[in-house]
């Protein structure tokens, strides 16, 4: 892996870190392409070279470079198709200095070898200098597809509305969710809620965070047209919940419609009660008074 | 105006090439067509009305008010009023930043033509107006200033010059008018494409400029204010540092011939 | 969304959530400063980043002459209809003397805007809007040209702590009034301003002008960059 060797280890916006392909020999005699691709922190530019136009990976966090292997691509007779399969299967991640010969991942085309490399900058955790996950905040929006902890703030028949909390496996901003998920201590009128009320439209009220709805259709897998909202979420439940799409201008679109997605936390009596349990996948029950009620739980192993 | 990506991809690739093609068919440095009146309000001493080709619409009125100028240092006075806007809106407050720049005391106009007498001088109140914008108005309201501003007409003195000694008011004739002689400065919005630059963008291409340029114009050369102008939040980006000189350069060569017209009325 | 969900009571304001036992150790590295050597007419500077706890990223930019705050907030949620796009804003704020009209203020601040829409890279942060506070707390300039160089560094660098994404790192030179930010190495320019004088653009002058200030701005990136590795270091 000589080619990773000369990659910048640290740094910051606007550095190149490499250009999209690199060629290089192994010891067989074989010609390995790598196809570098962004991956966090990372952005395809085009630089000028003289006259050419190339296009080169840059940096746009500070941080430190990771590179790991993307899995197969698939080249079957000539016939040019890539195929990236995303969703399923986490192969260990390769780092730079790990042992990369990976053979069964790399698919052999006459004798060249493609490799996809995929590379992305980690930033330092402000917060937990040995977390296992890499994830300052750095860019935790909600993004199609991610596992977000929301609560309820309001129910009616055709969907319940949601504040994200967080993105699952991903920081909290410092700044944002107060009164709901902050740590702050925030002076009155202070950070952005100075400006929100009087003169920039834009910007968020302090305090609030991104919201999302679940429709009545997307609660469950099953019978969808036959869900009463009100047997499935309560307002102040913390439900775990999968992102649909962006949605609208205000609300991110997003389901429960899976085993592992649904209540997670709730209250008896509106709230008033104590914490309930799952006891199946519809129903939870409150341990001191032996009341059950209705919710549409989340598995919880 | 609303614009597809499809039709700003096509737009903006259209103005980027090489020979640019606007999409109404100008030529870089050629203005849209606009039409101006002056001196259609009774109670003001000078005003104009300017209507530019897509609709723009833009009215100034000039005061005048005799002020003791060891006293009072600014002359020239801006307000700027833009229908739909608050007055603290950004766009507002930029605006009326840029244009008393631009009109500051001693550099956009030459205050020695103010003066009345050793002791006193018009301070001049420019109220403008905008009734209606679709692109960045800072050019159709400096043009519209110019306008106004040479149709001004201020009553004639009669009194004597020297008033340090004998301590008096100035006397005005009362019928008699002294048109003012000012050249205020003309000011220039540009469109950066690629490595193109445009003068007067319509708002389609505003919408695909990577970048925009103010240029101040005045008496045959470019003076300060100059500042670069983000005229979109999408497709806004860096440009090359000869563009910066080729947009003064086109300011330079073609200011006198607007002034020109204008001053033709 | 409604009036009444703004005003949900948030209990009081040194209320804190239960923290498990874990990781969150508390930070007993000093803040890092640097000072930075007087040369070629840049002022010596002392940079400190994160200074403020409840915002995403801040920093202070400290000389003989003035000391700037810039706070980021952000990318939060925005009402209203859908951008596929972040939305940056950005405030100005006269220190405890009134130094500079509001107009003025805004004027730089949209100026300010424009360069900021070109290097971060707002495709991330679609439905967000990203809030700079930039708080001009001692300044004995009295030209807003001189100062806007070392506004543009501090935003640019609370940017960079916050982690957000930039394309490139920005800074701004001043010569004769001309101030000019660059990005790409002094490739393009992203913002120019100039409030006095007149435009003496033959090529000589534009072309000795330009590298001057390519220069100088060439300094201070790679003192910011020095600055940005070095607290990465630590």
């Amino acid at each position: 892996m000589s080619n990773f060797s000369n990659f910048p280890k640290v740094v910051y916006p606007g550095q190149l870190i490499c250009p999209e392909y690199d060629t290089e020999q192994n010891k067989e005699g074989q010609d390995i392409v790598y196809r570098f691709i962004c991956g966090n922190g990372t952005k395809l530019l085009d630089y000028k070279y003289n006259t050419t136009t190339v296009k080169a990976i840059t940096a746009t966090l500070l941080g430190d470079v990771k590179v790991e292997e993307e899995i197969t691509v698939r080249n079957e007779g000539g016939e040019e198709s890539e195929e990236k399969d995303k969703d399923i299967d986490e192969t260990p991640d390769i780092i730079e200095d790990s042992d990369a010969n990976n053979s069964s991942e790399v698919e052999k085309f006459s004798d060249r070898i493609i490799r996809v490399m995929k590379v992305s900058v980690v930033q330092d955790n402000k917060f937990s200098k040995n977390a296992l996950v890499d994830d300052k905040f750095a860019n935790n929006l909600p993004k199609e597809g991610d596992i977000v902890l929301t609560r309820v703030t309001r129910i009616s028949l055709q969907r319940a509305n949601v504040e994200i909390l967080a993105v699952e496996n991903q920081n909290v901003p410092v700044d944002s969710g107060i009164g709901s998920n902050g740590s702050g201590i925030v002076a009155a009128c202070g950070g952005s809620g100075a400006s929100t009320f009087s003169v920039s439209q834009v910007s968020s009220d302090l305090g609030e965070t991104f919201r999302g709805l679940i429709r009545s259709q997307d609660v469950r897998a099953t019978e969808r047209d036959r869900v009463k909202i009100i047997d499935s979420f309560k307002p102040g439940d913390i439900v775990r919940a999968q992102v649909l799409s962006l949605g609208d201008g205000t609300n991110y679109y997003l389901t429960t419609a899976r085993n592992d997605l649904g209540v997670v936390f709730a209250k008896a009596a509106n709230g008033a009660g104590g914490l309930m349990y799952a006891l199946d996948w519809q129903t939870m029950i409150a341990p001191s008074t032996g009341i059950s009620e209705k919710r549409k739980c989340a598995k919880p192993f | 105006m609303v614009l597809s990506v499809a039709e700003k991809s096509y737009l903006y690739d259209s103005l980027a090439s090489k020979p640019s093609i606007r999409p109404d068919g100008r030529l870089p440095h050629q203005f849209r067509p606009i039409e101006i009146f002056t001196n259609f309000l009774p109670s003001s001493d000078g005003s104009s009305r300017i209507i530019a080709s897509d609709g723009s619409e833009c009215i100034v009125s000039i005061k005048s008010k005799v002020v003791d100028h060891s006293i009072e240092n600014d002359l020239v006075q801006v307000d700027i009023n833009v229908a739909g806007e608050r007055d603290d809106s950004i766009i507002v407050e930029t605006l009326s930043s840029l244009m008393n720049k631009v009109l500051k005391s001693n550099k956009g106009i030459d205050t020695s033509k103010l003066q009345l007498t050793k002791k006193y001088s018009f301070k001049i109140f420019i109220d403008v107006l905008i009734i209606s914008s679709y692109s960045y108005p800072a050019s159709l309201i400096s043009f519209s200033i110019f306008s106004a501003l040479k149709a001004t007409k201020l009553p004639k003195l009669v009194s004597s010059f020297d008033d340090l000694e004998v301590e008096e008011l100035p006397m005005f004739h009362d019928y008699d008018l002294v048109t003012l002689d000012v050249n205020p400065p003309l000011v220039f919005v540009l469109a950066i494409v690629g490595d193109n630059i445009f003068i007067d963008p319509a708002s389609n291409e505003t919408e695909v400029a990577n970048n925009g340029l103010i240029v101040t114009w005045s008496n045959g050369k470019v003076i300060s204010p100059i500042k670069t102008l983000a005229l979109n939040d999408r497709y806004i980006n860096g440009f090359n540092p000869l563009l910066l000189k080729n947009g003064i350069k086109l300011v330079e060569q073609y200011g006198q011939n607007i002034a020109d017209a204008l001053e033709n009325l | 969304m409604n009036v009444q969900d703004r005003r949900r009571l948030l209990g009081p304001g040194n209320a804190k959530p239960i923290a498990f036992a874990s990781s969150l150790e508390p930070e007993t590295e000093p803040l890092k400063a640097e000072e930075v050597a007087k040369k070629d007419g840049i002022p010596s500077l002392s940079i400190k980043s994160d200074i403020i706890e409840n915002c995403n990223g801040s920093t202070l930019i400290e000389s003989d002459e003035f000391s700037i705050v810039t706070s980021v907030y952000g990318p939060k949620s925005i009402r209203g209809s859908f951008t596929s796009q972040g939305t940056i804003s950005i405030q100005l704020k006269n220190g405890i003397v009134e130094k500079y009209q509001t107009n003025e203020l805004k004027e730089v601040a949209s100026w300010l805007v424009g360069i900021f829409n070109s290097v971060v890279n707002l495709e991330k942060y679609p439905k967000s809007g990203i809030d700079i506070f930039v708080n001009l707390v001692i300044d004995k300039t009295n030209d807003i040209s001189k100062l806007i160089p070392f506004i543009v560094m501090s935003t640019c660098l609370a940017l960079v702590d916050s982690g957000i994404e930039m394309i490139d790192l920005t800074t701004a030179a001043e010569i004769d009034g001309n101030v000019i930010s660059f990005t790409k190495g002094g490739e393009e320019i992203v913002g120019f301003w100039k409030d006095n004088g007149d435009a003496v653009f033959n090529d000589e002058d534009f072309t000795s002008i330009l590298g001057r200030c390519k220069e100088q701005y060439i300094n201070y990136k790679s003192l910011m960059v020095n600055y940005l590795l070095q607290g990465k270091k630590k």
